[in-house]
Parts: C-alpha cells; sequence; structure tokens
C-alpha cells in the first residue's frame, strides 16, 4: 500500500514542483495513516495531524458536518489545503472518523491553482488506494498472525518462504489472488501448529 | 574517516563522476541518518539499478540525486538487474534533461577533499573482499530484515488505520502498538499511539462523568 501511494506521489511531486507534502490522516483523531514530503522529513506531518483534529473539535463544537469540511491556510511562504478523501459522508454520524488528505505547496501559488491541485491529488491517492483497500479481513487475518509472533519480520519472511509470495506482494495483502491466499493461509496454520519446528 | 568540522560528505554525483572512468561494479547505498533512504548499483562506470522506496529506475536516480544531506556508502556489488538504460548524466524526454546541473555541483565546496574520499572508498573496495551476490552475506541479511520489518510494521499501521475507522479503537491500539514495537524511535507512528491512548482516555473520562452524572 505504501509502495503503490510513493509511486503515485512521486509522479505528482515532479508534475507539480511547488508540492511540499501530502498526508492522509483519519479523523477526528489524526492519526497518521501515510505520508510523503519531497525532502523525507516525516516529522512535519505531526503537525498538519494536529491541525486536522483542531479541525474537526472546532466543527464539532459548531454542530457542523465533518464529511463536508474543507481547509485553507495560507502564508506568503504556503498555502495548506486540507478536505475528506472522500466527500459522500453517512448522514446521522457527522463525527464518523474519516480520512483527510492535506496538501502543502510552497511558492508563490495562486489559490485557484491550490484548489485545483489540491483535487488533483486527492483524486489520484483515491485511485491508487482504490486499487489496495479492498481485501480488508484477509489483511487484518494476516497483521493479527504477525502481532502474534515474537518478531514480527521474521514471521512474515519465513510466510513469504513457506508460501512462495513474495515479501513485497504479501505485505500488501489485498493484491493476492485467490490461490496465493490459500497457500498463504496453509503456511500460517503450519507455522501455527509446528511453531517449534519454524 | 573523518566526519568532524565542516567537510561535507560526498554525494552521490561524486561518486558517479568518479565510477564513470572506472571498471568496477560497486553499489551505493544511500543513508539519511539511520534511514536507508535508496540504493544505486554502478557497473563499470554505468547506473543500472536505481530504487528507493515506492520508486524505481530512472526517477528515482533524479530523486535520489537531490536529495541534501544524505551519505553514500559503497559496496560490493554484482549488477543483477537493470532498471537505468542509457547514461547517467542525462536523458531524452522530450529534450535532454541533466541528471544534475553541472554548475551547482562544481559550485560546492570542499571538492578535493570529498573526491578524495570517495577515491579511497573506492580503493578499498577494489582491494577487498569478492562481491557478494545479492542473496548471500550476513550484510545482506540484515538488509532482508530491515525490509521485512518495514514492510511488517507498513502493514500493521494500516490494519491499525483500518480498525480505527471503523470504530474499533482497541483493535486500532493493538495493531499500531505492534506497529511501535517494530519500529522505535519512529516519530509517526510514536505521535499515532500517543493520540490513541489519549482518545481512549478521554472516552474513558467521558464515560465515568457520565456514569458519575447519573448516579447522583
Amino acid at each position: 500500500m505504501d509502495a503503490t501511494l510513493e509511486r503515485t506521489l512521486a509522479t505528482l511531486g515532479a508534475a507539480i514542483p511547488q508540492l511540499q507534502a501530502v498526508v492522509l490522516s483519519a479523523a477526528p483523531d489524526g492519526l497518521i495513516a501515510w505520508c510523503w514530503t519531497r525532502d523525507r522529513e516525516a516529522d512535519i506531518a505531526l503537525g498538519f495531524a494536529a491541525l486536522d483534529r483542531a479541525a474537526a473539535q472546532c466543527l464539532e463544537g459548531l454542530g457542523s458536518d465533518l464529511d463536508s469540511r474543507g481547509l485553507m491556510l495560507t502564508t506568503d511562504a504556503h498555502s495548506i489545503c486540507a478536505a475528506p478523501l472522500r466527500e459522500v459522508g453517512e448522514v446521522g454520524r457527522e463525527l464518523s472518523p474519516k480520512l483527510v488528505l492535506t496538501s502543502v505547496f510552497a511558492g508563490e501559488i495562486q489559490r485557484g491553482m491550490v484548489m485545483l491541485h489540491g483535487t488533483r491529488i486527492r483524486m489520484r491517492v483515491r485511485e491508487a488506494l482504490d486499487g489496495v483497500w479492498a481485501g480488508g479481513p484477509w489483511r487484518r487475518e494476516l497483521a493479527e498472525f504477525l502481532l502474534g509472533r515474537e518478531a514480527p519480520e521474521l514471521a512474515l519472511a519465513r510466510l513469504s518462504e513457506t508460501s512462495g509470495v513474495g515479501l513485497q506482494r504479501l505485505a500488501h495483502a489485498s493484491e493476492l489472488d485467490a490461490r496465493e491466499r490459500e497457500s498463504v493461509r496453509a503456511a500460517i496454520d503450519r507455522l501455527q501448529t509446528a511453531p517449534l519446528l519454524n | 574517516m573523518d566526519m568532524s568540522g565542516s567537510f561535507r560528505w560526498p554525494t552521490l554525483i561524486d561518486y558517479l563522476v568518479l565510477l564513470d572512468e572506472e571498471d568496477v561494479s560497486v553499489g551505493l547505498r544511500l543513508w539519511i541518518g539511520a534511514l536507508e533512504v535508496g540504493f544505486v548499483g554502478v557497473e563499470t562506470g554505468q547506473v543500472c539499478v536505481a530504487r528507493m522506496p515506492g520508486v524505481d529506475g530512472r526517477m528515482a536516480l533524479g530523486l535520489l540525486a537531490e536529495l541534501p544531506g544524505v551519505r553514500v556508502v559503497p559496496e560490493p556489488w554484482i549488477a543483477d538487474e537493470r532498471n537505468v538504460e542509457g547514461h547517467w548524466e542525462g536523458h531524452w524526454e522530450g529534450r535532454w534533461r541533466e541528471l544534475v546541473d553541472w554548475s551547482v555541483w562544481e559550485s560546492l565546496p570542499d571538492r578535493t577533499q570529498r573526491l578524495g574520499q570517495v577515491r579511497e572508498e573506492l580503493e578499498a573496495i577494489r582491494s577487498g573482499s569478492e562481491p557478494t551476490r545479492a542473496d548471500s552475506g550476513s550484510n545482506e541479511d540484515g538488509d532482508d530484515r530491515r525490509r521485512a520489518r518495514a514492510l511488517a510494521a507498513g502493514l500493521l499501521r494500516w490494519v491499525g488505520i483500518e480498525a480505527y475507522l471503523d470504530g474499533d479503537l482497541e483493535g486500532a491500539r493493538g495493531f499500531l502498538s505492534g506497529e511501535a514495537a517494530l519500529l522505535p524511535g519512529e516519530i509517526v507512528t510514536a505521535a499515532n499511539l500517543e493520540r490513541l491512548r489519549v482518545r481512549l482516555l478521554e472516552d474513558e473520562l467521558a464515560a465515568s462523568v457520565l456514569s458519575l452524572g447519573e448516579r447522583r
């Protein structure tokens, strides 16, 4: 999943020179799902997650709908825009946690372009995620298996070895086809029933 | 190796410039602090592999060449794949595009020192051990494990976020704790976990205040 998004952003970053950072966070608590920054300084994502959180609190206080919010923050040097990854909201659950995409631009850039680029980035990230977002229960099953192991990274490597599914493909669980899932599941069973042999 | 004072580390371009004249295969691993950010494989002077997380080939090479503050560590290497074609100095993309702005490279301070250091490192590799295949050797074991760790951590983070989005905060905490255990000191991971703990605490407080109110 990370690799897919990284690839998407590398392309966008090359096409939009002013683009400085993109942060995908989960509202209302501002947990950072993923972030990309041009100079690879992940720390700045923390500030944007805080911004996401503050916006959620403000709107909650106003009794406003979080799903339709948009945020624009500008200084002479930077423009920041944030909006939900998806606009469609569930009626009656105003505080339902949602993914929010924040785009940060540096340098002189017109407000209209910020909106335009922001939307474009949101669409591309959405597309990239759609391709891998399916298969949640299966992904969770795999994660739970890893969580129960003393060294999850070794368990993942062992699983890849036993099932014959490459490490990267395995970690992007949703991309596996039915046959691959079957062989990974068999490998999980084997590792669980005979932990001493592995 | 002198890493003190104002001396700048040799850049990726310094290595490529010197390797251009050499009949040697070298892998260049790029680091920012303790974080490995990319790899460039050079065979007989030509870049044949470039990769960084999520990007391969010429685009990765272009991005790596521009990363500031990178430490390059050369290692023995045998070419086993190729994702960069043509000369590393530039390529056609409608027009000729240089990998770097040479006037900028030429104006960097301490060039003699930097190139001197690169020469020494390359000499050490040439006279040192036989090149190792990518799938053997203890150093590569460490790399594999690091890669598996990053992938496992990434998976746990996504599953944790998904659990959070589904309203399963306890589940989310479990997965994010697992991620944090794999990546100690990673600031975003630690911050996520801390935020989630605060949220659970707030919910607990709100619930107990509510039940106190009901009892009165």
